[in-house]
């Protein structure tokens, strides 16, 4: 941060790289990639020299290569050396550790102004802010991460994968970079309920969700026995669709709608399952109640299963192509409502409602 | 130390590396290590299903900071931890896997419950240790426990067959002996100064058309291990 800040450099997380720049920082950009802001992918897009820390230049996060921040110059610091080159073009590699790079680093440059490039990515931030379009009927995962984020500040964050996962790596709020869990390189559904229950173990004093599908879910329920046995009151936050949502998004925008495979049809009733293992049930249907079982959830001292449902078109959005430049990211929801997140700049307070193109 | 069994040898291993917790799932060729974890201090959890195991030990360490252990039992157990070994490897998660392994006279011969588990994770491993003799454990755990937490971190396996944890050893915890490992944690000087000068010179987008000046895009990533970030 103290690099970042003495020159004046915007910067952007990977998925795995969430928490390690407080996300309030003006000089936050949030994650990048296919999933990420549009203000960090057009930062990235048109930088002119990028300095990697640790992050590995994986598909999800350059797009096509070829067309992967064409003017930029790489420096790359990684403990790794067979990690330098290995994606991309690396034109000054620093192998070591990360922390003492970035000190030494800090000591070795002098302090810049903010300049016309950070006006420029400041207008990106509130031009094309990450948000959602708000449903007055419909149960936005959005907002429940927003909700879950301000209700319990200090909690450990543990997902899933899938929608699950972006929505909760997009609106995640902490600056700490060991309450972000997730299984960013292989992808594994059925990481975070068991994870949840480690970090829980690990960290006692901590409030520990996982963020769930109920396809992820599922696949490692099981463990409720575990969870209910050993007193790890971890809560699961199910975001219900009754869908392999994200396989069924793909499907939605480049399969002509044919759903084959995708659909669960919302079985098994989790508050009956949460119950039968000894834990707590809760149910979610109308956006009125969210707030009242996430409370009851963190008042909770047993293990808590809470039901949320949403509906099965709910897509994660922005979204890069796969195959795609990151300059070529979608919008697919109007936004209605930015994200409350910190992600405003000076002059620009991304909570007001902004008007903005489809 | 003194004598003890193979199985005593391990635990006693774990409490020196300061484990407090273990995640698994017992079967046949674990019941002598089993059997000495019933009078250990060590916490050990019991999961449904060794998958889990091997996640919650993931999530542990991710959590902590501290090196995850897990343990499961041959075959099936072990191929089940599969999964979670993969997971732990792709996102430079410090990770200790125990599998049992059927004794060493069965090896190869398709003994009821036998899998080539180190063959198995041999590409989603950072390191994987088929132990054949009780005396090496000790040698064995405190390499993988080094080798798991330092450089970029990253899972070890160890495979334990049955007689490994029941015969004999005289105990002494080695010191570290890995010629052929060394993380590079010191950078170059030349690379910092080549670095700083490159942060220096950015002028923002190189396209003329716009009034770009200064300043490059940090990609930051991967929490702040204690001593490093995201190495193996």
């Amino acid at each position: 941060m103290g690099l970042a800040e003495k020159i004046k450099a915007p910067v952007t997380t990977t998925l795995m790289g969430i928490g390690c720049f407080p996300e309030d920082h003006p000089l936050s950009l949030g994650m990048l990639g296919m999933h990420g802001t549009k203000y960090a992918n057009y930062a990235i897009q048109e930088a002119d020299l990028i300095l990697a820390v640790g992050a590995r230049f994986d598909d999800r996060v350059t797009g096509k290569v070829a067309s992967f921040a064409p003017q930029a110059r790489v420096i790359h610091v990684d403990v790794d050396p067979a990690e330098i080159g290995k994606n991309v073009r690396v034109d000054i590699p620093v192998v070591g550790d990360a922390k003492s790079a970035l000190a030494e680093l800090a000591k070795a440059v002098e302090e810049k102004p903010w300049s016309p490039w950070n006006d420029k990515v400041a207008g990106w931030k509130n031009d094309h802010p990450l948000g959602y379009a708000r449903d007055g009927e419909t149960i936005k995962p959005q907002a429940v991460l927003e909700m879950l984020c301000r209700l319990c500040p200090e909690a450990v964050i543990v997902t899933e994968v899938g929608q699950n996962q972006m929505w909760a790596a997009q609106f995640f709020t902490h600056g700490d970079p060991r309450r972000f869990i997730s299984s960013g390189g292989l992808g594994t559904m059925g990481y975070g309920f068991p994870a949840a229950i480690g970090a829980k173990l690990g960290c006692p004093d901590a409030e520990v969700f996982d963020i769930a599908g109920d396809g992820s879910f599922q696949m490692n329920i099981q463990e409720l026995a575990t969870a209910v046995i050993n007193d790890v009151a971890v809560k699961v936050i199910v975001l219900n669709n009754g869908v392999l949502g994200m396989v069924r998004q793909w499907q939605d925008l480049f399969y002509e709608k044919r759903f084959s495979g995708t659909t669960l049809n919302r079985i098994p009733d989790f508050v009956k399952v949460a119950e039968a293992y000894g834990g707590l049930g809760l149910r979610a249907t109308k956006p009125s109640e969210v707030e009242g079982v996430l409370k009851e959830a963190i008042d909770s001292d047993v293990v808590t299963v809470v039901d949320i449902i949403i509906s099965p078109d709910e897509k994660v959005s922005p979204m890069v192509p796969a195959g795609a430049s990151l300059s070529e990211i979608l919008e697919l929801e109007k936004v209605d409502q930015a994200a409350g997140i910190q992600r405003s700049y000076p002059g620009y307070p991304a909570s007001e409602v902004l008007e903005l193109e489809g | 130390m003194g004598k003890m069994s193979g199985a005593e040898a391990i635990l006693e291993c774990l409490k020196l590396e300061g484990v407090e917790i273990i995640f698994g799932l017992p079967g046949g060729v674990l019941l002598p290590l089993y059997d000495a974890i019933y009078d250990s201090d060590i916490r050990h959890i019991l999961v449904r299903h060794e998958q889990a195991a091997a996640h919650a030990a993931d999530g542990y360490a991710r959590a902590t900071g501290r090196v995850g252990v897990c343990l499961a039992t041959s075959g099936p157990g072990a191929t089940n931890l599969v999964t979670g070994i993969a997971t732990a490897y792709m996102d430079s998660v410090p990770l200790v896997a125990m599998t049992g392994q059927v004794p060493t006279n069965l090896i190869g011969k398709d003994a009821f419950q036998e899998a080539d588990i180190t063959g198995i994770t041999m590409p989603v491993t950072k390191h994987s240790y088929l132990v054949k003799d009780a005396k090496e454990i000790p040698r064995v755990f405190r390499e993988a426990f080094y080798i798991a937490r330092t450089g970029r971190p990253g899972p070890v396996l160890i495979d334990l067959p049955r007689d490994v944890t029941v015969n004999e050893l005289d105990f002494k915890y080695p010191e570290i002996n890995l010629p052929g490992y060394s993380p590079n944690l010191k950078v170059h000087n030349l690379q910092i100064k080549r670095a700083a000068a490159a942060l220096m010179e950015a002028e923002g987008p190189s396209s003329t058309s716009e009034a770009g000046s200064s300043t490059p895009t940090a990609t930051g990533s991967w929490w702040g291990w204690p001593r490093r970030s995201r190495p193996r």
